[in-house]
């Protein structure tokens, strides 16, 4: 884990892939940072903070995309797989560095509240908690990346669909907003959504069979339980929807307030991604 | 040392290799042989367990890749394919890398490295990147990769693709130095290379071992026949009766190639030198052989032979060979045609007295 850690950190300030990262986070959160506070003079570093939350959507795609894309590109993996290391702990080496970048801008970031000190009167336990939330959310944006870049060869592929999945999560909290919540729309959403899930599983898979009746039987149950209980559907698919929608819930620790709820929804996120990425290079061995 | 049972790897509806079954002693040199798209690269992914396989186990020094991985990759060391490198590296840095990839402990690591460059020729260009290297000393980078750490079994994947003959020659060398204490399998399509370096081949075709042996014994088993070519004087009337005469049988070609002059080619095992009898016979009935050469059969006539598509009548006697009790007793694996070829050769001189008796009879009339 040492080992891979440190050579991918290393790499990632040999290339300019990291300083590429760093920058974007720099410059966007300067400017809002000069703009909100040093400007018109907010106390609220959380402001600075929610406004630069959507740089994700462009740094963590230049961060993740050659992480594993590239190791299976130069054929490097099978440098790593034939080693004594534990695929877990490979993956743990590699999320490791990237973490290790984010927590670079993440540091600077903590800086700038003291600044603020200089001014006036700063709540600074609001401001770390929204310098907090705004780590994690960085850090689930990178597994996402990360596990997205474990199912390609290709450094623009990987970029391409981590971008795409952030800004579809970015968009959920305005698309919501047209969703009426009746219980109908609710229901076609899940159907929707199933039907998805079953595509996604028949190109993982090359299963028909067991993609078509496991599609049929679970939409028949969908249907089974709108027939019987149809207000249990009211409001569903917007509970669900921002489930997947990672920037809303950086909402509640931007605004200052410490939620174990979020906390534990991060830690959760970056948990399954990770766990995804191991089972996709897992899976690979044996394709 | 390495144990491979009934290992198969499936890619959908394609099989890539099918049950193969080997057993690796210590302390020698195996060479993989095979053409392209054999299934070479796939068993050796699969004994180092870069690919999981579809069926059947690995066991390297008694640890089994897939149950115990961390214990069996401790004394692998691979070579593969795409040396695997990382182009913004120096040669210092990607092999302080590996060496910590395999638990090399820290002390050690030091001169380990300069050992490895020392060997491969690598020191003085320690602090170049690899991107910077050209083909042959990349080979050579991922050569020091593979050693790292004194492994007990070294699987290289065409060691020499893309080298040029200077450095050929070089890491056969060195290949052939680290067989004097570590199990080393490598693999190529050249053939010149194994037979040279190899301590025992392993021929594979479409993911089948075919062949099992010393490149002597391969070479022997395969071609007890060789071919014998000759030009004579005369007619091919005449040249028919001798060499029906010496006992060949019908397994000849006969060919006028210029005015009063024949083309002869026909197949003699090993053991007996037809050519003196052929001379002699010859010279008898006043045909001389203006030229005369046996065609020393190669084992490159062995691989393509096995890996042809039509090598079906083969395949029976090289499964068996495969079992490796055969090496004793060669003889008993003759074919038929060899079984043939040796009552003629028991007959040929009664033959051989009967047909120049009647010679002299004719002249005598």
């Amino acid at each position: 884990m040492k080992a891979v850690y440190k050579r991918e950190l290393k790499s990632y300030f040999t290339s300019v892939t990291g300083f590429l990262f760093l920058a974007f986070l720099m410059v966007v959160v300067g400017i809002y940072f000069t703009t909100y506070h040093l400007y018109y003079g907010y106390p609220y570093f959380s402001y600075t903070l929610s406004s630069s939350a959507f740089i994700y959507l462009l740094a963590v795609p230049v961060l993740t995309m050659r992480v594993l894309a590239e190791e299976r590109h130069q054929r490097t993996d099978q440098l790593l797989f034939t080693s004594p290391k534990s695929l877990t702990s490979i993956v743990m080496g590699k999320y490791g560095a990237l973490l290790s970048v984010l927590l670079i801008a993440v540091g600077i970031f903590c800086g700038y509240p003291l600044i603020l000190t200089q001014f006036g009167e700063v709540n600074l336990a609001m401001a770390y908690t929204a310098i907090l939330g705004f780590f994690l959310l960085g850090a689930a944006c990178i597994s996402v990346g990360m596990f997205l870049s474990s199912l390609t060869e290709s450094q623009v592929i990987a970029a391409i669909l981590t971008f795409l999945t952030l800004f579809f999560s970015y968009m959920l909290s305005t698309l919501e907003s047209f969703l009426s919540p009746s219980a109908l729309t609710s229901f076609l959403g899940l159907a929707g959504i199933l039907f998805l899930l079953f595509l996604l599983y028949f190109f993982l898979a090359k299963n028909l069979v067991i993609a078509l009746l496991g599609l049929i039987v679970s939409e028949f149950l969908l249907c089974l339980l709108y027939a019987v209980k149809s207000t249990l559907f009211e409001g569903l698919l917007a509970k669900l929807l921002s489930a997947l929608n990672l920037f809303v819930h950086f909402g509640n620790l931007a605004n200052g307030i410490l939620d174990g709820a979020e906390i534990l929804y991060f830690l959760s996120v970056i948990l399954f991604f990770v766990f995804l990425t191991i089972r996709s290079l897992d899976q690979r061995r044996f394709s | 040392m390495i144990e491979v049972k009934n290992l198969m790897k499936k890619y959908g509806d394609h099989i890539a290799v099918k049950h193969l079954d080997f057993c690796l002693e210590k302390g020698k040199i195996y060479g993989f042989l095979g053409p392209n798209g054999a299934g070479k690269s796939t068993t050796m992914n699969m004994i180092t367990g870069c690919i999981a396989p579809t069926q059947g186990e690995v066991r390297i020094g008694g640890a089994d890749i897939v149950e115990q991985p961390q214990t069996a990759k401790r004394m692998l060391g691979y070579l593969p394919e795409i040396p695997p490198l990382y182009p913004d590296m120096t040669i210092r840095e990607y092999l302080d890398f590996v060496m910590e990839l395999k638990e090399v402990k820290k002390a050690e690591r030091k001169e380990m490295g300069d050992r490895l460059m020392e060997r491969l020729g690598l020191t003085e260009l320690s602090h170049r990147l690899i991107k910077n290297l050209s083909k042959g000393y990349r080979q050579r980078v991922g050569l020091a990769q593979a050693l790292v750490g004194d492994p007990e079994v070294i699987i290289l994947d065409e060691p020499t693709v893309g080298l040029d003959p200077r450095q050929m020659v070089e890491i056969r060398s060195l290949i052939q130095e680290l067989g004097e204490n570590h199990t080393v399998i490598l693999s190529s399509h050249i053939l010149s290379e194994v037979q040279e370096v190899c301590d025992e081949i392993l021929i594979i075709s479409k993911g089948e071992l075919v062949a099992w042996g010393t490149p002597k014994e391969l070479e022997e088993r395969f071609h007890s026949v060789n071919s014998i070519h000759a030009t004579i004087k005369g007619t091919e009337n005449g040249a028919e009766k001798i060499l029906k005469a010496i006992g060949i049988g019908n397994q000849f070609t006969i060919q006028e190639r210029e005015e009063g002059y024949v083309e002869v080619e026909f197949e003699a095992t090993e053991e007996q030198d037809l050519r003196e009898t052929l001379f002699y016979a010859c010279a008898m009935s006043k045909m001389p052989i203006i030229a005369l050469s046996q065609t020393q059969v190669s084992l490159e006539q062995v691989f393509m032979e096995l890996t042809s598509e039509h090598r079906e009548e083969n395949l029976e006697t090289a499964k068996e060979e495969t079992e490796r009790d055969d090496l004793e007793q060669p003889e008993e694996e003759a074919s038929e045609s060899d079984v043939d070829a040796l009552k003629k050769e028991t007959d040929i001189k009664p033959q051989l007295a009967h047909y120049l008796l009647e010679e002299e009879k004719e002249e005598e009339v």
